[in-house]
């Protein structure tokens, strides 16, 4: 019990809400290794000093760290009873707009915000007009012999649970998706084929800890066009990427930026496309061959490399590819002391080293696609249109309750003792009505009675 | 099109801005009605001429103004100013809150002026729907925050006016309660927007990029924005923080959302960056 009232203490929301912007405010300060490796690695280099600080504080991985994963957990246990105790705070004012407990009858006659009247002697008339009062300003007025009940807004009793309890969907389901998703970039050069499976993921593959098994779909690229356009915009490079499930064809479109392919739960997007190199390399002396496959990033034009050993010398063999214009590869070839560079095209082959050489096979493009497999994102996108509903909700429809008991007094003359209940979001409400009601020519006089606001 | 008509009306803004900024000022030390009417017709005058501009430019360039600095913090200050204008024409008790707002509207747009003005293309991960409701939420977000800080402002005056010498001024503030609670509603309303925009900027980045959220320089901070003022709310709401406190807040928390909005893709190497070149 004590660990929930902790839980649900608002004092606990707002220092974790204070710690958590605070938390967020400092990661700013260094580069993530999840948004940006290459400027880790530059960033530590240039701050030496700092950077012992920060790697023992885990801040480059700042949101995967254990501390953030303990305060992101505790913000959603105490959000959940949080979101629990306004939930039982809506039911009850919700109920308050039907009904009137003997308590709540006994505190409008014992404590009023304030009490108006004194001139009219007739109960009906003196209830009539505060009638007329509340309906001016939008409240729906229920009347009784002795007691009169105004409302409005009672739809925004579900403004704050509705709020946290998506806020608390939302961390969890987006907790979820980091512990269940999978996504890893694959190189598919046009015309072939890869899987939904480990081995095509040998890039930036990243698994959670209870990741789904792979789906085994297919993925061909069956087109690449390198200056696509669709709707008269220019899209860049597009692949026609065909998914298929068990040797059915599910999908087949052009992926490109916001045109993302979707199949069950997995999201495909084109990261980049280029040229690519296929060739064998072939070793006379053993009759070994092997295939080269390598893959160019138009916006970053470094050459492709791979090493093998030199069978006559023993040596490392270092050898570099680029593409160059009219369809063909420049190879250059390091064995020891020996260089030579060669420009071929696809059939013909280069000389790496005595009885070693490279066969281009063919000359192709490729494009690397990213795949996604995560279901939760459907329900995070649930929880963002809850928490804007609730929030809208909270913010602008204020529930308001005024309840009106025409009381006699010692002259016979009739006195309305008031009871105002609004939601914090309008504090002026209570001052609005006391003004309205003495506006009322029929009805001067006011008292305040301090501190019964509820 | 030429560029000229367009930068024609940006520099009537400004100076018209600039103007309101003086008129209000002058009206709100020595007590000048007159003065704050005048401040008023030129933020109006402003945003009319800045209107004519963004629709000029909108038809020259083919697109809205959302793409690069200057477009994009054009835009800010005209909802600054627009939000503004919205409350005092409903409220003309809070005009004086303008020495605080036109200011701030009239340094954004200047700002705007000192940088590359030339047309960004729209490259293929501009093309989205969900770029419209991401840019619209955010200046609105923007202008009914920046409302909120002029009230905030205007509030905070009025409570520290009391026993200074333009106490006849600040007695024609509207009262203390009701500049709180329309703080409170600005506030109120520009979490929403900003929660729209957030939403909206999620699947945008999961459309585009794969992941509807990355903790980018850009992500994180419009996040820390929108985290100071739900501690605002909460403040408000659940521990009954009013008046000067929460006022300080909103004051507070405004440049932090105009840094989130504009300073961070200059600060930060952001994948975001390329929306806010200079």
């Amino acid at each position: 019990m004590r660990v929930v009232r902790f839980l649900r203490s608002r004092r606990l929301a707002v220092a974790l809400l204070v710690g958590l912007t605070a938390y967020a405010w400092v990661t700013t300060l260094v580069p993530l290794q999840s948004v940006n490796p290459a400027l880790v690695m530059q960033w530590d280099i240039e701050h030496p000093r700092l950077a012992v600080l920060v790697g023992i504080l885990g801040l480059h991985r700042a949101y995967s760290s254990p501390v953030f994963i303990a305060a992101a957990l505790l913000v959603t246990l105490s959000t959940a009873a949080c979101s629990w105790e306004r939930t039982l705070w809506a039911l009850r004012g919700m109920r308050s707009g039907t009904t009137v407990s003997e308590a709540t009858a006994r505190r409008i006659k014992e404590q009023p915000s304030f009490v108006v009247g004194g001139k009219l002697t007739d109960r009906d008339q003196a209830l009539d007009v505060a009638a007329g009062r509340l309906r001016a300003v939008g409240l729906r007025v229920r009347r009784g012999p002795s007691l009169m009940q105004g409302t409005s807004g009672h739809l925004g009793y579900l403004g704050s649970p509705l709020f946290h309890w998506a806020l608390v969907g939302l961390f969890m389901f987006a907790g979820l998706g980091q512990l269940t998703r999978y996504e890893g970039h694959t190189n598919i050069l046009v015309g072939t084929t890869n899987q939904d499976a480990a081995q095509s993921y040998s890039q930036n593959l990243n698994r959670g800890r209870f990741a789904r098994p792979y789906t085994g779909v297919m993925f061909t690229l069956e087109q690449l066009d390198l200056d696509f356009s669709a709707n008269g915009v220019a899209r860049g490079a597009a692949p026609l990427v065909a998914v298929s499930d068990r040797g059915s064809l599910v999908r087949k479109q052009w992926v490109y930026p916001n045109r993302p392919l979707r199949y069950g739960s997995l999201l495909v997007h084109n990261v980049l496309s280029g040229p690519a190199f296929v060739g064998t390399v072939k070793v006379k002396q053993t009759g070994e061959q092997q295939r080269i496959v390598l893959y160019f990033d138009p916006e970053n034009p470094v050459p492709g490399t791979f090493e093998l050993p030199d069978p006559t010398t023993g040596e490392t063999i270092k050898t570099a590819i680029a593409p160059v214009v009219g369809q063909r590869v420049s190879v250059t070839a390091q064995a020891g002391s020996k260089l030579a560079t060669d420009v071929v095209a696809t059939g013909e082959a280069a000389t790496l080293a005595d009885g070693v050489t490279l066969r281009v096979d063919r000359l192709a493009e490729y494009s690397q696609l990213k795949v996604v497999n995560d279901w939760t994102v459907p329900w995070v996108y649930v929880m963002f249109a809850l928490i804007c509903v609730g929030a809208t909700i909270s913010v602008f429809v204020s529930p308001r309750t005024v309840r009106v008991m025409a009381v006699e007094g010692a002259e016979g003359s009739m006195r309305l003792h008031v009871l105002v209940s609004q939601s914090a979001s309008d504090p002026a409400f209570s001052g609005r009505i006391e003004r309205l009601m003495n506006g009322a020519e029929d009805l001067p006089v006011s008292q305040k009675h301090e501190g019964t606001q509820g | 099109m030429s560029m000229a008509p367009e930068l024609l009306g940006v520099w009537v803004a400004i100076v018209a801005y600039a103007a309101s900024s003086v008129a209000f000022t002058v009206g709100t030390a020595f007590g000048k009605a007159k003065a704050e009417t005048v401040a008023v017709r030129l933020a109006l005058l402003g945003l009319v001429a800045q209107a004519v501009a963004i629709g000029l430019r909108w038809i020259r360039i083919g697109h809205g103004p959302y793409l690069g600095f200057y477009e994009v913090s054009s835009l800010l200050a005209f909802m600054a100013i627009g939000g503004f204008l919205i409350v005092v024409r409903r409220y003309p008790g809070v005009r004086i809150a303008g020495v605080a707002i036109v200011p701030v509207a009239f340094l954004i747009l200047g700002a705007s002026l000192l940088v590359n003005k030339d047309a960004q293309a729209v490259t293929g991960s501009l093309v989205s729907f969900w770029l419209v409701i991401h840019v619209i939420f955010a200046n609105l977000a923007f202008g009914a925050y920046a409302v909120s800080f002029a009230l905030a402002v205007a509030f905070l005056m009025k409570d520290g006016g009391e026993t200074q010498r333009w106490k006849t001024l600040l007695d024609r503030f509207p009262e203390q309660d009701v500049l709180d609670s329309l703080t409170y509603r600005f506030v109120g309303a520009g979490f929403v927007f900003q929660g729209i925009m957030i939403a909206s900027g999620s699947i945008w980045a999961n459309e585009a990029w794969g992941r509807y959220w990355g903790w980018d320089p850009v992500e994180t901070w419009s996040l820390l924005a929108w985290a100071i003022y739900a501690i605002y709310l909460h403040l408000t709401l659940t521990l009954g923080w009013r008046g000067r406190r929460a006022a300080w807040i909103a004051v507070l928390a405004l440049p932090v959302s105009l840094f989130s909005l504009l300073g961070v893709p200059i600060a930060y190497n952001s994948i975001h960056g390329a929306y806010l070149k200079f």
